[in-house]
Formats: structure tokens, sequence, C-alpha cells
């Protein structure tokens, strides 16, 4: 710790105390200082302080003060100082950066801002710059080089991914702790998770029940937004060309008064669409159009933080098909979804005093998403949209979200927290049952944080739901962290996870000519046993930081809801609990650091239940490398991201109750990328390559016959190798 | 900043003009000269539409009028079920009509999709000097039906001019006896079993080619059996044959249609002359299949189908020309 003592300013009774970190020097805003005054004949005087943008508190009084600092990214600081007023310039204290952890904040299910290490939960953190080096635009080109996770395309649903071996319906998908609502076919389009305003990515594998409740029996995704400028103005731009037919642009502008500030962004993304093979009219890769928006304003009041955030999201999927050509007509069958979001929420932090914090978030979010069918002469040129039920269709959701947490630091060994989360959802579309549909779940939830000696820390969790639709089950959490060493963690978890019915499953009505499904409101909710164990080893090494973490971990799920055909004489579908499924799997992620240079490799091997294998479980393993150097003479960032995916085997049943093998073929992905800055950074610009392999499709074996045939042989994985161009510009202006 | 900011919203526009590229417009060859015709059996297929080829006139009737159609020949004693709304029927092997019949134990049957008068679902439940065997039977008209779903049935009499059928509910309430007129001027009288008889529902014999029905065709080479219910033309069983070839179809003379072979088999047409093409998202029609029909008139006439689609995109419209020969 390097402690400069410098002047004071004196302003009538008040005095300044600057805080700035030891590696550039520059000023920590928004720095949380439990300051302690230290009268000689008095009682000790609490007080709580938040550091403004210039890095800067102000205290009435000179004395002596106990000064704590807990900051992640920073060692702890304690240290009690003089402060004189007779002194001209401000105390300045500087805070150390710890190398292992730069910028590794984790939020999603802690207490309060806790670093990687330092949490319970096996976390993984995407941050800004690895989404601008990867040209990542949306989550889903971010998640396509991650292990464990793995994403399934179709061009007109979209993209879901998988997590641990368990399908993104139980994946819970989060903008700042908020849930990301409008599931079609229960998965969240990843490519409608834009990342132009999102400062970093939290992944936790493992359920997450206690603390968000349903779908996240498989995990949780967290994007963390970006809040707003620590400078008196700020205005960026963003644009981005990718050779595939991609042209994106955004912007914003942050403005910050003393402790208010306020950030208007907005952007369009147009991709033009891309067909692999023949198709010329009807594109494998659909055209896509997304307009988005946020606001963003905030202001500090004594000892508490609220901010107030409104997010729009638009898009305009076009599914155009070939044209049918008859000797007295030509035409095509399109259809167009739109797709529309908006969310409006107000976020609350207060600090109680030293030991207490209150958050509260207050959402309304909105989920709109049309299907328009036309019948186009391409002829004339002209269209009238298609008179059929499945051709026009609008489903409508929205969630109400009311969600407090309180937590209480008895003493440095023991934490509580207990919270309340609401959650009032409506649903409206001619698919549901009455057309409107609602569930109403509450939920109080608490977990403790216990450490036990200087190694042992211990974390158990209950959530309590009441549910208005379902029979909501006791959600039990346990996590565990050991510090054998200072450098060496071990750390494990059981969690119970559940999947609520969805309000498709309760109360789908369906039925026509050709369909008898419907909901089942008798369902109960789908469960989970998860339990994990991971290492944690960090060292140096000839001058390199080094990580290791090895992990394990075993999923069991059960009462899985499925289709299932429950009266043959009336050919009747319903949605029961009928399925139970287990993933299991092993992983080691490494990680080599210096300075200019940083390495992360992994392993991981991932199996899914299935009857029919010889050993209950095929298993798929998956490899990645990235890299990042920095050229030094001429400050150029070179980054490389490889992904390797195995060959994936099944075995499934066809309507003659065979058996037969299945195999997704194994393939392979790197994106490579270079970014410099100009003009005192300014400018950034990123050239980069996508898919070098030049993969498209993969090979998929084993389909099985029927009434309807047509069982694809190829599946649609990527777009083919392609170029991009980001270049970024941000201006600051700073009084 | 200023100065340098200024070309932000420049570049934004340029990024914002980007949008999607105009479509290319076709041209249609000159029509030729034969006669286009498009019938309606509606989206959901409810329709059934008789065609004359002759005079270019179609009549139209609903699907689900009828659950059985009775030969209507002087000896004609043999019934079809309706397939296209799903009814199937299961003998009982007993001929007691009051006893209580369990569903649980039928096996259930369906007519082939020849519409083959000797192989229907419900058999020889007569013969020829018109000795019925009174034997129970169950029927089923699927759960999608608007009447009642299951009920009992019994052929009482048939006669050279008339047919007596019992039938009730399976409790053995609404027990009914129902007679049936048979008509020399069609090939079957349909019979609704809550509704009676229908007084006319075919065109006479010599005034219609062929039907656009939905029916049920049995995929017996899969396991388990599948019945599915298809959508397509099934031929008069009066007087009316039919061949086919890819021969093009302008240039398909009548000696050349004379060469082909004729089959007289109802569902030869069938429902395959359309498939539905995943990529392109619909039911696309196979224009290269031409058909020759020898009307009930003797005439020979070519034609293929070119379209399932109306004007407004509405499947269930079949479309297709045709050319005397």
């Amino acid at each position: 710790m390097i402690l400069t003592l410098c002047f004071f300013q004196q302003v009538q009774g008040q005095y300044y105390i600057l805080f700035t970190s030891s590696k550039d020097g520059k000023a920590i805003p928004d720095l949380s200082v439990h300051m302690t005054f230290l009268p000689v004949k008095a009682a000790p005087v609490y007080g709580f302080y938040i550091t403004e943008n210039n890095g800067m508190i102000q205290v009435p009084d000179s004395g002596n003060y106990l000064i704590q600092i807990h900051y992640p990214g920073f060692k702890t600081f304690q240290d009690t100082m003089h402060v004189n007023h007779t002194r001209p310039r401000p105390l300045s204290v500087r805070l150390k950066e710890l190398e292992y952890d730069l910028g590794e904040a984790v939020i999603t299910g802690e207490f309060e801002i806790k670093t990687r290490d330092q949490s319970l939960n096996k976390v993984r953190i995407i941050d800004r710059k690895r989404i601008e080096y990867q040209g990542a635009v949306n989550l889903k080109d971010l998640l396509s080089n991650e292990l464990n996770i793995r994403l399934n395309t179709d061009p007109e649903l979209g993209t879901g991914l998988s997590l641990q071996g368990i399908s993104g319906q139980n994946i819970k998908i989060l903008i700042d702790g908020v849930p990301v609502i409008g599931r079609t076919d229960g998965t969240i389009d990843l490519s409608q998770i834009n990342l132009a305003n999102i400062e970093r990515v939290e992944i936790i594998e493992g359920p997450m029940s206690v603390m968000y409740g349903s779908d996240a029996l498989g995990g949780v995704i967290n994007l963390i937004t970006k809040k707003g400028t620590s400078h008196t103005t700020e205005i960026g731009a963003n644009s981005y060309v990718e050779s595939n037919g991609t042209y994106n642009f955004d912007g914003r502008i942050g403005l910050r008064k003393k402790s208010a500030h306020l950030q208007v962004s907005g952007g369009r993304n147009f991709f033009e669409g891309r067909g692999i093979g023949e198709d010329i009219r009807s594109k494998t890769w659909k055209p896509r159009q997304q307009y988005f928006g946020d606001i963003n304003a905030g202001f500090k009041y004594k000892n508490s933080l609220h901010r107030f955030q409104s997010s729009f999201f638009w898009e305009k999927l076009t599914n155009k098909s070939e044209p049918v050509f008859t000797p007295y007509a030509v035409y095509a069958r399109d259809s167009y979804y739109y797709t529309q979001r908006i969310s409006n929420g107000i976020f609350s932090d207060f600090r109680i005093n030293s030991k207490s914090t209150f958050n509260s978030i207050i959402n309304y979010s909105t989920y709109r998403r049309v299907k328009a069918s036309y019948r186009k002469d391409l002829v004339r040129l002209s269209q009238v949209p298609i008179n059929e039920i499945d051709a026009q269709d609008t489903a409508k959701f929205s969630l109400w979200l009311f969600r407090g947490i309180y937590t209480h630091r008895f003493n440095k060994k023991l934490s509580l927290q207990s919270g309340y989360d609401i959650n009032l959802e409506r649903g409206e579309g001619e698919r549901l049952e009455g057309f409107k549909q609602e569930i109403e779940d509450y939920a109080l939830f608490s977990s403790a944080e216990w450490s036990i000696g200087t190694r042992l820390t211990l974390k158990p969790g209950l959530r309590f739901i009441y549910n208005s639709r379902y029979g909501a089950p006791l959600v039990p959490a346990f996590n565990l962290k050991y510090d054998i060493t200072s450098w060496f963690h071990v750390r494990a978890s059981y969690a119970r996870g559940f999947r609520a019915p969805s309000l498709k499953e309760l109360s789908l009505f369906f039925v026509d000519v050709n369909h008898n499904i419907q909901g089942n409101t008798d369902l109960k909710a789908e469960q989970s046993d998860n339990f994990n164990v991971s290492f944690s080893m960090l060292g140096k090494w000839n001058g390199w930081s080094v990580k290791l973490e090895p992990s394990i971990f075993r999923n069991n799920l059960y009462d899985m809801i499925n289709l299932a055909v429950v009266d043959p004489n009336q050919q009747l579908y319903k949605y029961i609990n009928i399925e139970s499924f287990s993933t299991q799997g092993t992983a080691i992620n490494t990680e080599f650091r210096r300075e200019g240079v940083s390495i992360a490799a992994g392993y991981a091997i991932t199996g899914r239940y299935n009857p029919y294998a010889s050993s209950h479980f095929v298993y798929s393993p998956e490899y990645r490398l990235n890299a990042t150097y920095t050229i030094p003479r001429i400050s150029v960032d070179v980054s490389v991201f490889y992904k390797f995916t195995g060959q994936t085997p099944g075995f499934a049943v066809d309507e003659n109750q065979q058996v037969f093998q299945t195999m997704v073929q194994s393939y392979q992905t790197m994106d490579a990328s270079a970014s410099k800055s100009f003009w005192k950074r300014r400018i950034t610009a990123v050239i980069g390559a996508k898919n070098l392999f030049n993969i498209t499709n993969i090979n998929y074996s084993g389909t099985a016959g029927g009434v309807h045939t047509g069982g694809a042989s190829t599946l649609p994985i990527n777009q083919g190798r392609t170029f991009f161009v980001n270049l970024r510009f941000n201006f600051i202006q700073m009084k | 900043m200023k100065r340098t900011a200024l070309f932000l919203p420049v570049l934004a526009l340029i990024f914002f003009a980007a949008c999607e590229k105009e479509e290319k417009a076709y041209t249609l060859p000159a029509p030729g000269n034969a006669v286009v015709e498009q019938i309606n059996m509606g989206s959901d297929y409810s329709k059934v539409i008789f065609y004359n080829l002759n005079d270019e006139t179609f009549s139209i009737e609903e699907l689900a009028d009828w659950d059985l159609a009775l030969e209507s020949t002087t000896d004609g004693y043999r019934a079809l079920i309706n397939g296209g709304t799903g009814v199937q029927v299961a003998p009982m092997g007993d001929t007691s009509f009051n006893a209580l019949y369990d569903i649980d134990n039928a096996t259930w049957k369906w007519d082939p999709p020849s519409f083959l008068i000797d192989s229907t679902a419900i058999g020889e439940w007569s013969n020829n000097k018109f000795i019925t065997t009174r034997e129970v039977y169950l029927l089923d008209r699927s759960v999608n039906s608007s009447f009642e779903q299951y009920k009992k049935l019994q052929l009482l009499e048939v006669t050279d001019t008339y047919y007596l059928i019992r039938t009730a509910s399976l409790d053995g309430s609404n027990d009914q006896v129902i007679r049936i007129n048979k008509d020399p001027n069609v090939s079957y009288v349909y019979v609704h079993l809550e509704n009676g008889p229908l007084a006319k529902y075919e065109p006479r014999k010599e005034e219609w080619d062929f039907m656009f029905t939905r029916y049920r065709y049995v995929y017996y080479d899969m396991t388990p059996i599948i019945p599915y219910e298809v959508n397509g033309v099934v031929l008069n069983a009066h007087n009316v044959s039919a061949a086919e070839t890819r021969m093009a179809f302008d240039s398909i003379t009548l000696e050349e249609a004379m060469k082909l072979n004729f089959t007289s088999r109802r569902d030869f047409i069938g429902f395959d002359w359309k498939y539905y093409d995943f990529d392109k998202e619909a039911y696309i029609t196979d224009i290269g299949r031409v058909l020759l029909i020898r009307s009930h008139s003797g005439i020979y006439f070519k034609l293929r189908f070119i379209d399932f689609y109306d004007a407004d995109g509405v499947k269930g419209a079949p479309t297709f020309e045709f050319q005397r020969l």
C-alpha cells in the first residue's frame, strides 16, 4: 500500500480525501468508503461515503479517521489516518490493484460486489474487451466460443443454447438481474440479446433457483449494462460492418453532473440475410433488422443510489420462400416476424448503515411477437395477407417484477441475506385457453454466508414459493468454499433447481381438424439436483500469473414436462410430467497472463443421459483456446478465439420402435482480430475474421422414417468465413 | 470536439440507409388453350366437390353430412364409412343390439383407400340374397365430431329398394330405425345417424367424373399401421377411368392417350399430385404429372394440377387445367 499525504484543500471546515489507483494514478469514482471519526474525548462517529467522479470525498471535521475500503479489483484497505485541516491539498490514498482479478467483479448471486475468486459460485466473466475483440454483436456471437455451452440454431426461431447439457428453457437470461421474457418454444433467441450497451456478461453454471426462482435450473446468464459515464459529457458511437451483409450502428450520449447521470443510447442492426447453396430468395440465415434504445438515469441521495432504466428492442425477421412456379402464376409465401420488447425499471440501493444494505428492483417488461404471412405475386409484385390460422399470430407477454434484498453483515464472519421476489406474468395468444392466462409467483428467499476459521466459508440458502397455478417446490442450496492455501481453493455446491410450467404448458388449447393438443393445469414444476465440485489454483511462474481450474458436475432432472399421447382414441396430446434426464461432466480451464499477453485454454466433456446407450450416457468433448497479445511498438492487440466441438452421438427410437444411432459431426471454429486505438483512444478500430475454417453445415446422420419424411442430413451451423470492421468513437469532455 | 463529432451523424445516416434489396418481377409465358378451373374445398377441407369435365360444372356438399354411404344399385348391399371425417367401425361378433358393448374391446377397421367395395370395413353384413348377418357394429366418429362420438349400428333389412338400419347410443338411448331408399340414378345413397338419409348428395351417375374429397389412406407398410386423412381426387365408380403420363402437357394427343393403360381404380389420381415442400413451406403440385381421363360420356380429356392455393394464399383450393382430346 502506498500512502501519500498531500495538502489539504481547506474550504470552510470541509476536508477532502482523494482515492486513486496505484497502477495508473487515476481517480476511482463510485468507491464505497467506510469512515469512522475517532474524536479524542467522545464516542466514534461512523460515516459512509461514495466517491464523486473526481475520486474525492469530503469530511466535515479534522482529526483521526479509521478508513476501510473493500472494492473489487483492489486489495482491501484499512488504516487509521490523521486528517489535518491546515493542509492545502486533499489527502491522497492509493489503492493497490489486484493482478489476478483485474476488472473481474461479480454481481450475480452475491450479497455484494465481489471478485470472482471471492465468490462461492462457479462464475465465468466475459468483459467488454473480449466482446469487442471477438466482434460479438449479440449473445449468440459471444457464447459460441464458450465451453460447456452449445448453441442450436433454427433459422426461423433463432438461436437457443444448452449449458452443462441442459436445454435453454432451463437457463435464465437476465439483464441487470431482470429476467428477459418472451420465450419461443421455451427458449430465448440469443440473436435478439444485443451487446451494444453491455459492460460484461456473468455466467453461473448450476442452479441459481434460490436467488432467481424458476427457469434457472441449469444456470444463469446475467448481462450487466453500462451504467453511465463518470465524465461530464461523453459521446460515443460504434459502427460495425461484416462481409455477410451486416451493417450495425449505435451511439450514446452520457451526461453527469455531480452525483446525477443520464445516458441515452440507441442503434440499428441490419443483416441482409445469407443463403447457403442454391437458395436465392429464401435465405438459410434470415434477414433481420433491429432497432434498440436505452435510457439510463441515476442519482445519489445521501446513502442511496437510484437508477431508472428504460429499454426498447424491435426486430423484423424476414422469412421469404422460394418462388412457386405454375403455368399461370409465380408466387411465394413470405412470413415476417416482428418482435418487440420493452422494459422499464427502477433500481435502488440503500446503505442503511455500515452493516446493512437494501436493494430493490421494480420492473415492468412486455414482449410481443407478431407473425404476418403473405402470398406475394412475383409477377405483379403485390402481396395479400394469407387468411389461414397459422399464417397470422400474435403472442403477448408481460411481467411485473418486484424484488427486494436485505443484506446484513453481522461481522466479518457472518452475513445474512433475505429477500422477496414477486413475479406477475400475463400471456395472451390464440393458442392459450381463453386467449389470456396469468401466473402469480410470490417467493421469499434467504441465504447466509458464514466463515468458519480463516479458510472455510459456507453458504446455505432456501426459497419458499407460492404460485397461483402450480405446486411450487421448496428450493434449498448449499455452497462451500475452502481455502486450502491462499492460492488453492476448493468449491463444492448442491442446489435444487426448478422450472415452472410455462403458460403454454398449463393452458395451451390447440384443437382443430389435425391437432388435439391441450395444456395441463395439474402440472408440477420440473426439478433438478445439481452437484458441483471445482478447484482453483493461482500461481506465478516465470513472470506469468497462472490459474488452473478443474471441475466436475452432475445434474439430475426429474418430472420433466413433455407432450405425450394420453388418449390414443382421441389422439389427445397433453403436457405431462413424464421424463427424467441427467447430465454429468468435467472441465478444466487454465489462464496465463503477463503484461501484454493473456491465454485461456480449456477442455470439457459433457455426458447426456440416454437410456439406449450402453453406459446410459453419451459423451461429447470440447476444446477452447483464446489468446490476446499486445504488439508493443505499434500498440496493436491481436486476438484469436478457437473452439473445437466434438462429435455428439445419440440414440433414438423410430416409429417402428427400433433404436437407431444418431451422430452430429464434430467441427471447429476460429475467429481472429486486431485492435488499435488512435488519437488518445478517441477512436478504436478492430478488424477481424470470423469462422476462418469456413464451416457452414455439419453432417447429421441417423433419421427415422415416417409418414412425413424429410429429416435433414445436414445442420446449418454458421454462415461461412466472414470479415468485419468495427470502428468505435469515444469523445469525452471532463470539466 | 464539435467539429469531429459532426461526422458521426453522417456516419449514422450511411448505416441507417442499409436496407433490403428490391424484388425482381417474373414474366409469364402466353396462356394456352386449356380450361383453367379452381375449386375450393375450404382450408379445413370440409367440402366435397363433384366435377363434370364435359360441361365444366360442379356441385358442392359438406363432408360431415354423412356417416355411411350405401350401394344404391338394386342388388347392392355394401356400405362405406366416412373415412374423411375419421369414422371407423368395429364388428362386435354379436347380434344382441341391446347388450352393453365396451369400446376398449373394439378392434377398429377402415375402408381401403381405393374404395374397393368388396373390402370394406363393415364387410359382408348381408349377401346378394339380402340375408343380413344382423351383426352389431360400434361406430366411432372421432373426437372432432360435433355429434355423439360412439354409436351402435345394425343392418336390419336390405332389399332392392331400401335399407333399414338400427342405431343407438352405447347406453341404449336414442334407439331408432332409419329407412334409406335406394336411388338408381346414383351410385350411393348417404345417411347421417342423427339427421337421417340425405335426399341428395352425389350427382347422378352420368353427371360427374371425379370428386375432390378428404378420405382415409392407410399406410399398411408401417409398423404400427398408420391411418391418415388425405385430401385428394376420387373417380366416379360409374364408367370413368384414368391413366397418367409425364409427357409434356401441350404435346399429348388423343392418339398418344389411347396407347396408355387406363384403370377404373377410384383413388388412381389420389392425393400425391401435391406434396409439402419444407423449404418453400407450401404444398407444391406436380405439374409434370398429366392425367388422362376417360369421362363418364366416353370423351377423353387431359388434365394436370397446377396449384393448391387460392389468390389469398389459402390452401385447399386446387387449380387444374384440362383440355378435351
